[in-house]
């Protein structure tokens, strides 16, 4: 297209990578792991221990304008960040009336429909809802350890969110095992970026502490085999193991790390 | 590796796909989502692709657009709880640090090309990326939007006018005949 040539140097501002390897053992694993679906199954795959979609949420737009504050911090406007979007949050989770847990969970189940599996949404049951400041965050449940769960904006003034699907058909965990189905960095666009890690945790486990580099020592909520917590701005992605520390039931801790397979 | 539904031939022609597709699909999904999560998204695409393999093109270059089409379908769908788009906005590199005057000239140009990229929709970025950065043709990249070629063109045509106004230049006429409008194809 010869009347591009004008923009030819966005050529050379591009993002992407050159060393992909389709044989690389990420990728032979992607491979084998969608060869191993049913092509015909018309719900969600047996997955990987890895959850496969990452919540990607409105992460487009702000890198869009992350990459751009490098040359033009003032004139493009403030970089998105997590201290003003989730200026309410707090380091330990807390409750919610019961108006708000249902209105938590409604919000949730809306902003999941449609993604394929509106049917597992429906049936399941709310594993937990926790809140840090104006966001809660829901844990729906279901059979063959299904699982969706949604960061949703409390305040009336402001209600929206996003959520994601995991599952069904991962391992059961053992009583002292966490077993993580999504880590790592979410949001932006005129939220910001939040860090976070959700998954299952054994019946042993009464408590988990993640100690965040900016924030100090923030608690997971644990409840019903399922743990979570979240901080706000970018603080890992799901490729590096994170350490935590947790509690047992018989008051005993160890420092344990969330690292998601494949 | 087998599976127990679909055959061997099915499963050659996935692997023949993948092999052939998966490196542009990550590049693809590393200009529009944050890099850690390009192959994530690549898998779910994937996933879809090998459910719907019955409908891939034939042609190569138009089975590399139509599994770009599954990729940036699966990023719109997992944006769909925030905020229904019609458009994924395409982000740009940092400017390289300059050693001679010409590296020079070209990294103020590229400055001065993503502050004006930051300013335009993410419809004329997406529009423009799929041309300059992607390389895909007109038809191949109206395939990647679910919009006619012509429908394309004229997004093109508009998002070239947008950059170049953001660039300082002045803007261009509408090249498109009046009342020439944009339909859905898919």
């Amino acid at each position: 297209m010869k009347h591009l040539d004008e923009f030819a140097d966005l050529k050379t501002l591009d993002p992407a990578t050159t060393d992909i390897d389709p044989h690389s053992p990420r990728a032979r694993a992607v491979l084998q792991r969608v060869l191993t679906t049913d092509p015909v199954e018309n719900v969600r795959p047996h997955r990987s221990r890895r959850r496969v979609l990452v919540r990607v949420a409105v992460a487009t737009t702000a890198v869009a304008v992350a990459g751009l504050t490098v040359f033009v911090p003032r004139e493009s406007g403030p970089m998105p960040s997590g201290d003003l979007a989730f200026a309410t949050w707090t380091a330990q989770p807390t409750g919610l009336s019961a108006e708000e847990r249902a209105d938590a969970v409604k919000q949730c189940r809306k902003s999941l429909k449609g993604m394929g599996q509106d049917d597992q949404i429906n049936r399941a049951g709310t594993a937990m809802v926790e809140r840090r400041g104006d966001w809660a965050l829901v844990i729906l449940t279901g059979h063959d350890q299904f699982a969706a769960s949604c960061m949703t904006n409390v305040n009336p003034r402001n209600r929206h969110g996003y959520g994601s699907i995991d599952g069904p058909g991962r391992a059961p965990v053992g009583p002292r095992q966490l077993s993580p189905s999504q880590m790592g960095t979410s949001g932006g666009g005129n939220y910001g970026y939040l860090t976070s890690a959700v998954g299952r945790a054994g019946s042993d486990i009464v408590g988990v502490t993640y100690n965040s580099p900016t924030r100090g020592p923030v608690q997971a909520s644990v409840r019903n085999g399922y743990f979570a917590f979240w901080v706000p701005g970018s603080e890992f992605d799901g490729l590096h193991p994170v350490p935590v520390r947790v509690t047992y039931r018989d008051g005993t801790t160890a420092a344990v790390t969330l690292r998601l397979g494949y | 590796m087998s599976n127990p539904v679909g055959g061997v031939g099915r499963e050659a022609r996935f692997v023949a796909l993948f092999e052939a597709t998966y490196a542009d699909l990550v590049r693809f999904a590393q200009r529009r989502v944050p890099e850690p999560q390009a192959e994530d998204v690549v898998g779910e695409a994937l996933l879809v692709a090998w459910r719907r393999l019955d409908d891939v093109p034939a042609a190569p270059r138009d089975a590399r657009a139509w599994m770009f089409g599954i990729v940036r379908n699966t990023i719109l769908n997992t944006q769909r709880g925030v905020r229904r788009q019609e458009a994924l906005a395409v982000r740009l590199a940092e400017a390289t640090s300059s050693c001679s005057p010409d590296d020079a000239d070209l990294v103020a140009r590229q400055v001065d090309l993503a502050r004006a990229w930051g300013r335009v929709s993410a419809v004329h970025q997406e529009a423009l990326a799929l041309a300059v950065i992607d390389d895909l043709s007109a038809r191949e990249a109206a395939a990647v939007l679910g919009i006619s070629a012509v429908a394309y063109r004229l997004r093109l045509s508009r998002a070239r006018r947008a950059l170049r106004a953001q660039l300082g230049h002045r803007a261009t006429p509408a090249a498109a005949p009046a009342g020439l409008t944009e339909r859905q194809t898919s």
